[in-house]
């Protein structure tokens, strides 16, 4: 008998989502289950009408006794999210007294690349900007004071401004993985307090930690990923440079940004396999 | 046959006696009023076709008797099963299965002739024969690291062929690594979407990794109570009439710890129980698994098979689970979420099989 050593190795999956569908007691716990839903061929076959009923009566007697219920709302799904894998600050500011302003990437262009990393793992982001149910938002607004010579921030709830409601930027098919980019745009609808001075910073690290906590919460049967724009900037020296030039550092952060967006991603999918969904 | 995978190549060219065979059985049934299940397997059992004519008609006697009742199953590679045994077959309630790699190039790597000839054009004819009388026969599939491209392919052919219960198995004692891994998990992917396709296109037809996966979901409550346990449920017997807790153990031999007693003196019952206490023990590395409850770590056959020890899990197992069960649970959800009928009853009315063959207006059970 083989006594030799494998290549690949034993590893406990940690969290695992409960399956998005019912144990059978808690299908049978609705009597109309199966018996609205015949197979095509068992329908219209008197002979296997009376079949049907009997059988399905000796189902009931067996696992009539479960109070579990099967409305799919009860069938309790576990919800998990990746942590929130770091590169790239996702940190700055811009307005009139910043000198190195970070360089935003598009949703369009993050969505890019993670759905290029991700296809390459065979997950195909089919669904589109999925509202999330019960996951809200309030709007937070910013002010500061000067106290002593020291700037304060204050933050506090907006009264202008309704709850926002998450809206998911991409999932697959069967809603098994969700992503999330973190996206300048999305700051303030994240309950990123607005800044109604002229500098607005951005952390949009720390709102995407905050998210992805939300989202581990849930209990929907799906495995989220949240990445945020690593903002790189354009760097100090350049920001002096004619306005060609200023585009060409724009772009170079932009590209540096994608490549931090891509560690990300990688990451996520790596702790996908983890999960057993690779 | 000497396929290159078995686990119980030729040697010695031992041969069961009829009077083995009887003890077997009457051992069998000795404590049991329920029917017992006689499974002939081997090597190739079809080489002794006579032997288990006589053992069935044997069984018929004992039933007569009052002494026991018998129902029975046969593994074939399929080269000796001709019209006139698959007559007895389907008149004495015999379920076959049969092994068969699937497409071409996966059958033919591994599945040769005593002169290493390929196999899969003899059985063509051979699978047919036995799709048009049992078209719910068991097409039992094993999948090698170099076969596993193969994979979604064979199980389309197979079923394109008629079949309908598909036991598709890993060869666990394979040297399995990261890239044989990879195409393994696409295959089954490909599966996922096309075990979809089929449900509803309202086809039916039980494959296993789905089918047992989904089930353990489904049957979460019992489902480990039902799974087999070593030295338990069933006991494989060696053509001397030794006998072991499970298939894979007579190569081990009557020498070995592993042999638990024979059809003459019977089960020695302490030995039988420390193995299976061996098979109960509890893997530390699937303590904190959130898989533990629907993976088939617990199976010490084929804990040995693959690590050469019974309470040690197999890396190549553990890492299917984790392959599998989530595939399994996508396709699920899918189904479930469409209300798919087939599906619904499939998994969830128990009277799903009879219901099924009373609709192909069958009369054989699958
Ligand atoms: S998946 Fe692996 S770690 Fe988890 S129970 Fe199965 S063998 Fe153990």
């Amino acid at each position: 008998m083989p006594r030799r050593s494998l290549p690949v190795k034993t590893r406990a999956v940690h969290k695992y989502p409960t399956p998005g569908y019912p144990t059978r007691p808690q299908a049978l716990a609705d009597p109309e289950l199966l018996a609205e839903n015949l197979p095509r061929t068992w329908r219209g076959r008197p002979e296997m009408a009376g079949a049907v009923v009997a059988f399905l009566a000796l189902n009931a007697c067996q696992h009539g006794s479960s109070k579990e219920s099967l409305a799919e709302s009860e069938v309790r799904l576990s919800g998990a999210a990746a942590p929130v894998f770091v590169h790239g600050e996702g940190r700055g500011a811009m307005g009139c007294v910043v000198v190195s302003p970070p360089a935003f990437l598009s949703e369009e262009e993050a969505l890019q690349v993670i759905g290029e990393e991700l296809e390459g793992h065979h997950l195909v982001l089919t669904q589109f900007d999925i509202p999330i149910e019960g996951l809200t938002f309030g709007q937070k607004e910013e002010s500061w004071t000067s106290e002593n010579g020291e700037f304060l921030s204050e933050v506090f709830d907006d009264p202008d401004r309704p709850a926002v409601t998450f809206t998911l930027d991409r999932a697959t098919a069967d809603g098994n993985v969700g992503v999330e980019f973190v996206s300048r745009k999305d700051y303030h609808d994240l309950g990123g307090p607005r800044n109604y001075s002229t500098v607005q910073g951005f952390d949009l690290l720390e709102i995407s930690g905050r998210l992805s906590v939300d989202l581990g919460q849930r209990e929907d049967g799906c495995y989220y990923g949240v990445f945020y724009d690593p903002m790189e900037n354009y760097g100090r020296s350049n920001w002096m440079e004619p306005t060609h030039q200023m585009h060409a550092t724009r772009a170079d952060a932009k590209e540096r940004s994608e490549e931090l967006l891509r560690l990300q991603v990688r990451n996520f999918l790596t702790w996908l396999e983890g999960q057993g969904v690779l | 046959m000497r396929c290159r995978y078995c686990y119980a190549p030729p040697h010695g060219g031992a041969q069961m006696s009829l009077e083995t065979g009887r003890r077997a059985m009457e051992l069998a049934c000795a404590d049991s009023e329920a029917s017992c299940g006689v499974v002939f397997f081997g090597g190739e059992p079809l080489l002794r076709k006579g032997l288990i004519r006589d053992l069935v008609a044997y069984g018929q006697e004992l039933q007569r008797a009052g002494r026991g009742r018998f129902h029975y199953k046969l593994t074939t590679n399929g080269l000796a099963l001709d019209e006139d045994f698959l007559a007895f077959a389907v008149d004495n309630d015999i379920l076959i299965a049969l092994s068969h790699d699937g497409v071409q190039e996966a059958h033919d790597r591994h599945r040769r002739l005593r002169n290493d000839r390929a196999s899969w054009s003899v059985l063509e004819s051979r699978l047919r024969a036995l799709l048009a009388v049992r078209p719910y026969a068991s097409i039992m599939t094993v999948v090698n690291p170099d076969t596993a491209e193969h994979l979604h392919d064979s199980v389309e052919y197979l079923m394109q062929e008629g079949a309908r219960y598909l036991i598709v198995m890993l060869n666990y004692d394979a040297q399995w690594n990261n890239a044989s891994f990879r195409v393994l998990r696409r295959q089954l992917r490909r599966l996922g979407d096309s075990y979809l396709r089929w449900t509803r296109a309202d086809r039916r037809f039980y494959l296993s990794p789905f089918e047992v996966k989904i089930a353990s979901h489904v049957d979460g409550h019992c489902w480990q109570e039902k799974r087999c346990e070593l030295g338990r449920r069933q006991l494989s017997i060696d053509p001397s009439g030794n006998i072991y807790p499970c298939v894979q153990f007579p190569s081990a031999g009557a020498e070995s710890e592993w042999c638990i007693g024979d059809v003459r003196g019977g089960v020695d019952e302490e030995r039988r129980s420390a193995i299976h206490a061996l098979g109960q023990h509890k893997h530390d590395s699937c303590a904190n698994c959130a898989l533990q409850k629907r993976c088939a770590h617990t199976c010490g056959c084929l804990n040995w098979q693959a690590t050469g020890r019974v309470d040690t899990v197999s890396p190549v197992l553990c890492r299917y689970e984790r392959s599998m069960i989530p595939i399994a649970d996508r396709v699920a959800k899918v189904l479930y979420r469409e209300r798919n009928p087939v599906f619904l009853h499939k998994q969830y009315n128990a009277a799903y099989p009879i219901l099924s063959l009373l609709d192909d207006g069958q009369t054989s059970t699958p």
